[in-house]
């Protein structure tokens, strides 16, 4: 995919480059998938290894204020959540980085590789988290890769009312 | 109550979801007949805050949620972005370049005023208001535009009060629903002093982008602030 200007980007490549194996979630993960929509200077991702608030110290990541998981970058005024155990809506951090997707970024001033969370993993936690702004992404995922869904996948990571409600949801935002 | 007011407070009364269903959501959340449940939805739809097909809808809950004061001033917003027309060329930086330079448009609004206000969420689409927009929408068409659903370019006819600008961005935002209603709290923020009318957010949003602007922007919460 030929990937429109987008800040946000340019940052998820310099933090894949800092910590390596990241998988990001979110805004970006909705960016790198569709090529659209927004967000502020706050990016998420998951680390697929374990690293210590030092480690992230050393490279600039640095803990800030009362946020579980906020850290500051070493290119300020971006910002962080890093999402190390535990799970995400439902989805452990684990099955978000190991099933996470690899795009390829070619610019004429970029060459990189970024992992995001899978589209259908994507999806499920999008779904779950059931904020205005998740209905909007969802909306933008289904105009986007409706027919790049895996819908065998998606109905094997939730129950199958659950399943059932994202289908017509996103065949929904579809016609809509 | 009027009819209006009824099928309003139905869809306050929804909890919130991406997409409802008539048959399981809202008929059963009104407990009115099936032929009620529908108009009320028409009426909806004509105001703009809600989009349906077959029997399934999207509710633009930011619009919904707004006390009754807030929203006949949401009015002239809704219609405009009800009857806005989408154009794509390159669909990339481009097309906002060549807007920018060409177009005789009045107003930017939505994601790149917020942006050039707030310096808060990254723009994606230009949204603008013209004056005359079939005059617009046949200029873009000459230029090689295509309307369509995926284009970054979004015309918008000038309907309504644009005397304070940043009250019309304002209501916009909330009027778009989405990821706007967090620009519209960073506007409130950052310039409350300018709003006239002011709408109703979510708690956890309004500390989210108040937390993101301090960080970000190095943003201080006024002491009179409305949102403090």
């Amino acid at each position: 995919m030929k990937y429109r200007y987008n800040p946000l980007l340019n940052e998820a490549i310099e933090i894949t480059k800092d910590l390596g194996d990241v998988t990001f979630i979110g805004a970006v993960a909705v960016f790198m998938h569709t090529n659209e929509g927004r967000e502020s200077r706050d990016l998420d991702f998951g680390i697929a290894y374990q690293i210590t608030d030092e480690q992230l110290f050393e490279k600039g990541y640095i803990k800030y204020g009362k946020r579980k998981n906020g850290y500051s970058t070493p290119r300020p005024p971006f910002i962080v959540d890093i999402y190390r155990n535990g799970n995400i809506n439902g989805i452990s951090i684990d099955t978000i980085t190991s099933t996470a997707e690899e795009f390829k970024i070619d610019t004429k001033r970029r060459h990189a590789v970024v992992k995001a969370a899978k589209l259908e993993v994507l999806i499920t936690m999008k779904y779950r988290a059931n904020r205005v702004q998740d209905h909007e992404d969802l909306a933008t995922i289904a105009r986007n890769r409706f027919q790049k869904i895996n819908w065998e996948y998606l109905r094997n990571i939730t129950e199958e009312i659950e399943f059932n409600q994202i289908k017509s949801a996103m065949q929904a935002f579809l016609k809509i | 109550m009027t009819k209006q007011e009824l099928a309003l407070l139905s869809a306050q009364r929804l909890d919130i979801k991406p997409v409802y269903n008539m048959k399981d959501d809202f008929i059963p959340s009104i407990n009115k007949s099936r032929r009620t449940a529908y108009r009320y939805r028409k009426y909806l739809e004509s105001l703009g805050i809600l989009k349906a097909a077959r029997g399934s809808f999207i509710l633009n809950t930011s619009v919904v949620a707004q006390s009754s004061l807030l929203l006949p001033k949401l009015m002239p917003s809704l219609d405009a972005l009800k009857n806005g027309r989408r154009f794509g060329r390159r669909y990339n930086q481009a097309d906002m370049k060549f807007i920018e330079k060409q177009a005789d448009h009045q107003l930017v609004t939505l994601d790149y005023k917020v942006w050039e206000l707030t310096k808060y969420q990254y723009p994606s689409d230009l949204y603008v208001y013209v004056k005359d927009i079939n005059r617009t929408t046949n200029y873009l068409k000459e230029n090689k535009f295509k309307e369509g659903r995926k284009g970054h370019i979004i015309i918008l006819p000038m309907l309504g009060d644009f005397t304070n600008e940043i009250q019309r961005v304002y209501l916009d935002c909330i009027a778009k629903g989405g990821r706007s209603v967090r620009d519209a709290i960073a506007i409130e923020l950052l310039y409350g002093d300018k709003l006239q009318f002011r709408g109703r957010f979510n708690i956890e949003d309004i500390r989210n982008v108040q937390e993101n602007l301090r960080i970000t922007t190095n943003y201080e919460i006024p002491l009179q602030s409305p949102l403090k």
